[in-house]
């Protein structure tokens, strides 16, 4: 009794009224924010194949991400707007409806992983326990539309950042884990994992890394997140 | 003992390249540049049910094509030039052609973020389709073996107002499109001295794209259309489109669906319908069709490769066309594409009377 009294007294202290996912959220991003991205899949045998991503990213609902590098993908841009998601392929010149489940790049990640959201937007805490250093936290998606449906985060009490998160599907199964790592300052007060590497059950030997080139805090109009502009971030970069 | 420490320094070694970022990479410049060499060879068995059959010289039936696609865009402040150019060399059973197309060519000024105008040829790809579109009013018809490649436009001017909300409706746009046609502007579009009016308004509201058309023609009937997509479910989307000749008892309509499963199936149906046939040299003339494609993303964990099984059926007169096909990505820059297509069906029918029975399609691309 004593231990959890404790341990809610130190949660308070450390994390105030506001949800530690919303802090989590804030630690990754500023609400508004532009950020270029390298998405490393790494096969079985070694071989690897990179792609360059600029996205812009606007309070919790909005993410359009452009594709600079590898030639065969330069153009493509996702845009997604609540769980609403849509493709544009310059060699098709119209933006088209996609899923959230749906891989724009092939091996581990997904769009959702890609086009992450904020947490809080799309998770409830179901329940958090205190290990030490870290917080696991149980998350629930808020609804069907969400990529997977339970998250297991352990968050680093320090950094207030994940430093791996467990992705599973409504009947229990393991689809991924994401590990964050090499905690960079971005500047401006963003301090966060510059890494993140994920492996699957599903793809057994395959690794995929995300790595963070550059966050910075931005503010852009809303219109920007529409599918008149899907095909015109390149107008947008900075 | 000694092995440990090395194996950790071989570990931290081999990922130390892939955790560095180069920032030059992403330095924005005042332009952009892609495009694509396509080398293609097409196989080919002939239908001796063709009426074209005895008009065939039998000798030669290989077909080699080769397309070279440059897109180039040039930013100024609120002005934007973009470009399409498009260069064929075809050798088609021994005789050579090429040509080149402009494919797209406009300037784009924004007066604000919520304003703009674009003026010159361009496509503005109207309708939700994949495979045929009843309400693209002012685009060309798409090829149904190749849905992606009608990307050639018309000479137009085009002002858009955009504009986003908080609420049920979070975008809405409306597109003015003012085009002439006549000998010299616009030929293949229509011939006739004519002028061209479209009016689009779209909605994203409740989640939904709508779009909602009027065309106006100076010598013809007017036209109206709408059209809409929606995800109902995380892997269902569904799509619809109506278009219809005032006055006239003339329209034709589109219903589909993109179904995506759990092991990265994507299974895209559509259904076509129209009232009146069209012109039998158009794709889609008769009076309806059903559309399938089933494309399964990296089988048998066959990363950047992919099956597919197209199947294109005219309910009229049962006769069909399959491809079936698989593409991969290279790490080069590099996408191979190869397919057997075969038509099926009656004699007279529509897939039953062409020319080719079947084809051994291979397409091999090189994006820059």
């Amino acid at each position: 009794m004593k231990k959890t009294l404790l341990f809610l007294l130190t949660a308070v202290v450390l994390f105030g009224a506001e949800n530690i996912l919303e802090q989590v959220d804030k630690k990754l991003s500023p609400s508004s924010a532009d950020s270029y991205k390298k998405l490393i899949n790494i096969e079985p045998d070694g071989s690897k194949k990179e792609f360059l991503l600029y996205q812009i990213k606007k309070d919790k609902d909005k993410i359009v991400s452009l594709f600079l590098q590898p030639d065969s993908e330069k153009g493509r841009s996702t845009l997604r707007l609540d769980e609403n998601m849509w493709l544009y392929l310059p060699e098709v010149g119209k933006p088209i409806r996609i899923t959230s489940m749906q891989s724009v790049v092939g091996g581990v990640f997904n769009n959702s992983d890609i086009m992450q959201l904020d947490f809080s937007a799309e998770y409830d805490i179901k329940s958090e326990k205190d290990e030490g250093a870290v917080l696991v936290l149980d998350l629930k998606a808020k609804n069907e539309t969400v990529a997977y449906d339970k998250l297991l985060m352990e968050v680093d009490k320090k950094t207030v950042t994940p430093t791996k998160i467990a992705c599973y599907t409504s009947t229990g199964m393991l689809i991924k884990t994401l590990y964050y790592k090499d905690i960079k300052d971005f500047g401006g007060g963003i301090i966060r994992a510059a890494v993140i590497e994920t492996d699957s059950p599903l793809y057994k030997g395959y690794k995929s890394i995300m790595v963070y080139g550059k966050i910075t805090e931005r503010k852009v109009s809303d219109e920007l997140f529409t599918i008149e502009n899907i095909g015109k971030v390149h107008e947008f970069r900075k | 003992m000694k092995a440990l420490p090395l194996i950790l320094c071989v570990a931290i070694l081999s990922h130390a390249g892939d955790y560095d970022f180069d920032l030059d990479a992403i330095e924005v410049k005042p332009y952009t540049l892609s495009g694509y060499l396509k080398g293609e060879n097409k196989l080919q068995g002939l239908n001796d049910d063709s009426p074209l059959f005895h008009t065939k010289n039998k000798d030669s039936i290989k077909t080699y094509a080769s397309e070279g696609d440059v897109k180039f865009a040039y930013f100024q402040d609120a002005l934007k030039l973009d470009s399409e150019v498009m260069v064929n060399y075809n050798d088609i059973d021994g005789a050579y052609s090429d040509k080149y197309t402009i494919a797209q060519l406009f300037m784009q000024y924004k007066f604000d973020q919520n304003n703009l105008i674009e003026v010159g040829k361009k496509a503005p790809n109207w309708g939700k389709g994949y495979f045929v579109n009843p309400i693209a009013f002012f685009d060309r018809k798409k090829d149904p073996n190749d849905p992606d490649a009608s990307r050639e436009g018309y000479v137009m001017a085009n002002y858009r107002y955009n504009k986003s909300y908080d609420g049920n409706i979070r975008n809405v746009s409306f597109d003015l499109i003012v085009m002439k046609s006549n000998e010299h502007m616009n030929d293949e579009f229509s011939q006739e001295e004519q002028n061209h009016v479209g009016m689009k308004a779209y909605f994203l509201a409740y989640d939904t794209d709508i779009d909602l058309i009027y065309y106006r023609r100076s010598e013809q009937s007017d036209k109206v259309g709408l059209d809409f997509s929606k995800n109902i479910q995380t892997n269902i989307e569904v799509h619809g489109e109506f278009a219809k000749t005032l006055g006239e008892d003339d329209y034709a309509y589109l219903l589909g669906f993109k179904y995506l499963t759990a092991f990265d199936l994507t299974i895209t149906t559509e259904y076509f319908y129209q009232k009146n046939q069209s012109s039998k040299s158009e794709p889609f003339y008769d009076h309806q069709y059903v559309m399938n494609k089933f494309s399964q993303k990296e089988p048998f964990n066959w990363l950047y490769g992919a099956i597919y099984y197209k199947n294109i059926y005219n309910l009229g007169d049962k006769s069909m066309q399959n491809s079936l096909g698989a593409t991969y990505s290279f790490k080069n820059n590099m996408l191979l594409d190869i397919s057997y297509n075969i038509n099926d069906g009656q004699r007279g029918s529509e897939y039953g009377s062409k020319l080719v029975q079947d084809t051994l399609w291979t397409k091999l691309y090189w994006y820059f």
